[in-house]
């Protein structure tokens, strides 16, 4: 098993310092198009949530990502050192037809084979997400 | 990402190429916002150059569609990769946008009247 663990500071110019790392583990674990697509997608949006509205981009809060790549999948935890836990997640509400924002989780809950929310001790939310490569299409 | 505008007619074609995402989405809003600023309110938008989207990069399109309303402009959009058109269906975007196969049928679409 691989793991690769990562921290970022809570800026916009983390994301693509992210997404360049995510996309290193995606070709060294060799997943097919369409899983690498759904993995990258999701673990972004978590990712996301957790740099603005989890530590609402402030420098000195970290976002940590650690992906563990196995023969039989990937998975990824996401976690914050924001203080919102586990109630953000339970209060959202669905995205309006035209609402800027909020389709995040709805495509993680799409694609990901199996997806989880938990807070942290400090109250920092932690998203967990995982995905079979097996399962051609795993968020059906 | 890398942003290019060009003008065909009163259509103001712009072309994404690179990643679409919380940073770039930002980017994206501001630059239409400088067309606005110029009175482009017809806009076209060619993703064939989108390696990556997410919801944010979704909320940028989201955005600049209702801006384009606001202004009694309209916006339609092209060339969109097989896996970003079904994020797109995923999230029943493909509803609300107005979606070409590629960008001569788009332009071609503001030559012609559009039927109610």
């Amino acid at each position: 098993m691989a793991e690769y663990t990562y921290t970022y500071p809570s800026v916009l110019e983390s994301e693509d310092k992210f997404l360049d790392d995510l996309a290193r583990i995606v070709a060294a674990e060799d997943l097919d198009e369409h899983l690498a697509n759904g993995f990258l997608l999701t673990v972004s949006e978590a990712f996301t949530n957790a740099l603005v509205h989890g530590n609402g981009l402030d420098p000195g809060k970290l976002v940590t990502v650690v992906v563990r790549g196995t023969e039989d999948g990937i998975a990824a935890d996401v976690t914050d050192e924001g203080r919102a836990g586990i109630d953000s997640i339970r209060h959202r509400r669905p995205a309006g037809r035209l609402a800027d924002h909020g389709r995040g989780i709805k495509l993680m809950e799409y694609y990901a084979g199996r997806l989880d929310f938990s807070e942290t001790p400090s109250g920092g939310l932690k998203v967990s997400l995982a995905f079979d490569r097996k399962r051609e299409r795993i968020g059906q | 990402m890398d942003i290019s505008v060009e003008q065909f007619g009163h259509v103001a074609v712009v072309r994404l190429q690179g990643r679409l995402d919380l940073a770039s989405g930002t980017e994206l809003k501001q630059q239409v916002k400088g067309l606005f600023s110029q009175d482009h309110t017809t806009l076209h938008l060619n993703l064939s150059g989108v390696e990556f989207i997410n919801s944010s990069g979704l909320g940028a399109l989201v955005s600049t569609m209702k801006e384009t309303r606001l202004r009694k402009g309209r916006l339609t959009l092209s060339n969109l990769a097989s896996y970003v058109q079904e994020i797109f269906e995923i999230t029943q975007l493909s509803h609300i946008f107005e979606i070409f196969p590629t960008e001569e049928e788009a332009l071609n679409s503001y030559r012609t009247p559009v039927a109610d």
